[in-house]
């Protein structure tokens, strides 16, 4: 026996009892006849196949829909399972008895139609706004603020940096090459948040590095007291963003010296092109009290007092010199050798750059000596011994004797008394042909000046060589004209600003004020000096 | 606020005194947004050619700043405007001014935020929300364009008809179907609705969209269903009309045939008929169905880059939460 409860779609409700097949249709004749033609005459039949189950069976072809599936022909049927038979849906359940249960709803025809079923637009095709707006919110927050906050918190172990969203997320672009070693430790520099990066993150490695001056008032009066490192080096820009290199930063105060007391002496400087002041230059000049260091303006005229006598102009003749071995034709390099990085050069040594022509070799009374270098007194003393040693006669110049100048015969000069042929020696025969001579006074024999070699003539700024190898060195010296060693032989500023230009050139090298002059390093006293083993890196140096 | 408020105010005063006519969006007041717009980004190029800040351009100058504030003022405000048109009636600005204002200032964004960054773009949370922003513009401008094109091309296909309409249309189509195939045989019956009971308005989000929806593959069936049906009721038809030439039998059973053949060939004829206006109904409705279906793709392609902007928007007012926190976080 089984229960068939139909609903009809106005709510009422009507039951009856059924036993054996059943069968569903339109037709009359059927056991539950169902209005519709969506219904065939003879839809489907349902047998009871155990107390609890039903054999269904298709009686026409028109489709019976079985929980939600179409295309079954014959099915089993349990309690829970649901049938959808043109539009009306009949469920199989239990009764409170526990006898099987046909339950019946018919369809409404009133609110039935096409399009009940259709998905006509995105959101019926299960598209959203809200849900993924609110998820992708979330996101958002969680990923790039949350998790990288809370992680920064609790510090983990660095692996887990490497795959959880972390606060290099927020980094504002790239780190320098510079500070890439330590860039994925945010907290290495923004160690306090909300916080500016504070000199002592910079200050931590950058240790010996001072301000651009050690005069409080100075820097007072061009506000740099109240800057930091991050007012002028600026991180996350480019790989070398670190550098400051915007001419503003030096200009806005060295295009108006005259409003700062420190640099009431100092020209007004703010692009190389067109607001650069002709070159200055540190050169030694003689003086009643000795050879003094002093600035002057580069031009023709400007001297640099060596001590020493060397004509370029006939070393670097192009049919050549007389050499050891011949004529040789002498280059630049062969004396200038580059020095380390090639910033500047080794300074110049008899040994190395001119004993191989220039031997010290004199004879006295006939007897051949060589002259130790450097050493006034030794040769002095040398010299004496060897005179008190020769015989008076024996002081005529031997017209034989071997000469001691590669293809020359040595001038031996006039033969003279004992002290003459020493002072002789230093003032004539030897040691004046290369340098000045400090001639023999009352109580004082003749000396050779001790020579001023300078590292540089501009320790405001720093050339370095190595990139302008390419350059011919006549470019910028005109040494193979000058037949003076105290020309200075500096190129003056066209001859840079024939490459070079200011940073905005469109035409020319774009040079900045760092390229040539340094910010936390000066020798001038209202600037500091770098502390350790860089200090001696740009310092006045004199004699070798 | 209260001088945008103002300003509309004004704007709604203009718009009062104007002729009463359709005025599209985008030439709303003489395109007077177009023109703030376009003054906006003009004043961002030259304000950003002629900076040069010592630390390179980028968003922490003081025109970084500038652009920033102004930029994430008008992402905050333009975004207010998919709350401001669900309440228009209680607005003072007429809602075509407001989306007048949003469509260029909006487009305006692209100059004044990209400009703000000083072209520093990499891998990081503030680029994100530079790319969301780009990405909420490029489906805005989708949406002009789809506003500009599509909603016509709705017109065209509906034919003055309601989609509602037109749904009840199919509907009747159906119920015309089913009782004509009632009519002819179970058979028919049952191949027809089986037919009705897989027709299928719209579909998924992709067939709404590339407008090829998935037919159940019943259409070339019924046709051959259709055709096999007609010869055999034809069949039928001259079966009833030849015991008339060739009968021969005794006058009773003569007549019995006449009879039965004249009402066979009757039926089969009006089966014929019936058969014949099915296949019309069919017919009407699967053309029905198309354009409903076209109905629907248009409409799906008119809103669905608001799937894309409106989700991207709220991700990208918390994208711009995170970069404005994180900038100041890591000062």
């Amino acid at each position: 026996m089984i229960l068939v409860r139909r609903h009809a779609p106005d709510g009422a409700k009507t039951e009856q009892t059924v036993s054996g097949a059943i069968t569903i249709g339109r037709a009359t004749d059927n056991t539950i006849q169902l209005p519709g033609l969506l219904v065939a005459l003879h839809h489907l039949r349902l047998t009871p196949a155990t107390s609890l189950t039903l054999q269904l069976d298709c009686l026409s072809t028109v489709d019976v829909i079985v929980n939600g599936l179409v295309g079954q022909r014959t099915a089993v049927l349990a309690p829970g399972d649901e049938l959808q038979v043109g539009g009306h849906r009949i469920r199989v359940s239990i009764t409170e008895s526990g006898g099987l249960m046909l339950e019946v709803r018919e369809r409404d025809p009133d609110q039935a139609g096409a399009g009940d079923d259709a998905t006509t637009t995105l959101g019926e095709a299960g598209w959203r706004q809200r849900r993924p707006a609110v998820i992708g919110a979330a996101l958002v927050l969680l990923v790039c603020l949350v998790v990288p906050l809370i992680l920064r918190a609790v510090s983990p172990p660095a692996w887990v940096g490497d795959w959880m969203p972390s606060d290099r997320w927020w980094t504002s672009g790239q780190i320098s090459n510079a500070h890439l070693q330590f860039g994925v430790e945010c907290g290495a520099c923004h160690d306090r948040l909300f916080v500016r990066v504070r000199d002592e993150s910079c200050l931590q490695c950058h240790a010996a590095v001072t301000h651009h001056g050690d005069d409080a008032q100075s820097m007072h009066d061009s506000g740099l007291d109240g800057q930091t490192c991050a007012s002028c080096h600026f991180e996350h820009g480019d790989t070398h963003a670190v550098l400051p290199q915007h001419p503003a930063l030096c200009a806005d105060c060295h295009e108006r010296p005259q409003d700062f007391a420190a640099l009431r002496d100092a020209p007004a400087v703010f692009d190389f092109a067109d607001g650069h002041p002709a070159f200055r230059v540190t050169a030694t000049t003689m003086t009643e009290t000795g050879p003094q260091s002093l600035r002057a303006l580069l031009d023709e005229s400007t001297e640099d007092v060596s001590g020493l006598i060397y004509p370029h102009d006939l070393h670097l003749d192009a049919r050549g010199v007389r050499g050891p071995d011949g004529p040789e034709v002498l280059q630049c390099d062969d004396c200038h050798r580059p020095g380390p990085g090639a910033v500047g050069f080794e300074p110049m040594r008899f040994e190395t750059d001119c004993q191989r022509c220039h031997q010290l070799d004199v004879d006295v009374g006939g007897l051949p000596f060589r002259l130790p270098h450097g050493d006034t007194d030794a040769v002095r003393t040398l010299l004496e011994s060897a005179v008190g040693m020769t015989p008076v006669a024996a002081t005529e110049p031997d017209p034989v004797s071997d000469r001691r100048r590669p293809g020359e015969r040595a001038d031996r000069g006039e033969p003279g008394s004992a002290p003459d042929q020493i002072e002789e020696v230093f003032e004539r025969r030897v040691c004046a042909k290369c340098h000045e001579i400090d001639r023999a006074k009352e109580n004082q024999f003749a000396r050779v000046r001790e020579p001023l070699l300078r590292k540089t003539w501009m320790p405001k700024a720093r050339f370095t060589h190595e990139p302008h190898q390419w350059v011919a060195c006549d470019s910028c010296h005109a040494a193979s004209v000058s037949g003076d060693s105290n020309d200075l032989l500096l190129p003056q500023i066209e001859s840079c600003r024939a490459c070079h230009g200011g940073v905005d050139s469109s035409a020319s090298i774009q040079s900045t004020c760092i390229d040539c002059h340094r910010f936390h390093q000066a020798v001038d006293l209202t600037m500091s000096k770098f502390k350790g083993e860089l200090a001696n890196g740009q310092t006045l140096e004199m004699g070798q | 606020m209260a001088g945008v408020s103002a300003w509309f105010a004004r704007l709604r005063g203009g718009e009062r005194s104007g002729p009463a006519r359709h005025e599209s969006f985008l030439v709303y007041r003489n395109a007077f947004y177009l023109k703030v717009a376009v003054a906006l980004c003009a004043l961002s190029f030259v304000l950003y050619a002629w900076h040069d800040p010592i630390e390179g351009s980028g968003g922490s100058t003081w025109l970084g700043y500038g652009l920033g504030t102004l930029g994430a003022a008008l992402i905050v405000w333009l975004a207010w405007f998919g709350v401001r048109k669900r309440q228009f009636r209680e607005g003072r600005a007429p809602v075509q001014a407001w989306v007048s204002a949003h469509v260029y200032l909006g487009l305006s964004l692209i100059v004044v935020a990209t400009l703000h960054t000083g072209f520093q773009l990499g891998l990081n949370v503030h680029t994100l929300a530079w790319v969301l922003m780009m990405l909420v513009i490029v489906s805005g401008i989708y949406g002009i364009l789809a506003y500009s094109v599509l909603p016509r091309q709705v017109t065209a296909n509906r034919n003055e008809m309601e989609f509602r309409a037109m749904l009840q249309e199919i509907h009747q189509l159906n119920e015309s179907a089913l009782s004509l195939a009632d009519r002819i045989d179970p058979e028919t019956h049952a191949v027809v609705a089986r037919s009705v009971g897989k027709v299928r308005i719209g579909g998924s989000a992709w067939e709404q969209l590339s407008g090829r929806y998935r037919s159940p593959g019943e259409a070339g069936g019924l046709d051959q269903f259709f055709k096999v049906k007609r010869t055999q009721l034809q069949a039928q038809a001259a079966a009833g009309a030849m015991p008339q030439r060739g009968g021969r039998q005794a006058t009773i059973a003569f007549v019995a045939d006449q009879i039965f053949a004249a009402g066979a060939a009757r039926g089969g004829d009006k089966a014929s008929e019936n058969l014949q206006k099915l296949l019309q109904t069919i017919a009407k409705r699967k053309a029905l169905l198309d354009k409903v279906n076209r109905d629907i793709t248009l409409r799906s392609r008119l809103a669905v880059w608001l799937y894309v902007h409106v989700p991207l928007t709220v991700a990208l007012l918390a994208a711009l939460l995170v970069h404005i926190v994180t900038v100041f976080l890591y000062w």
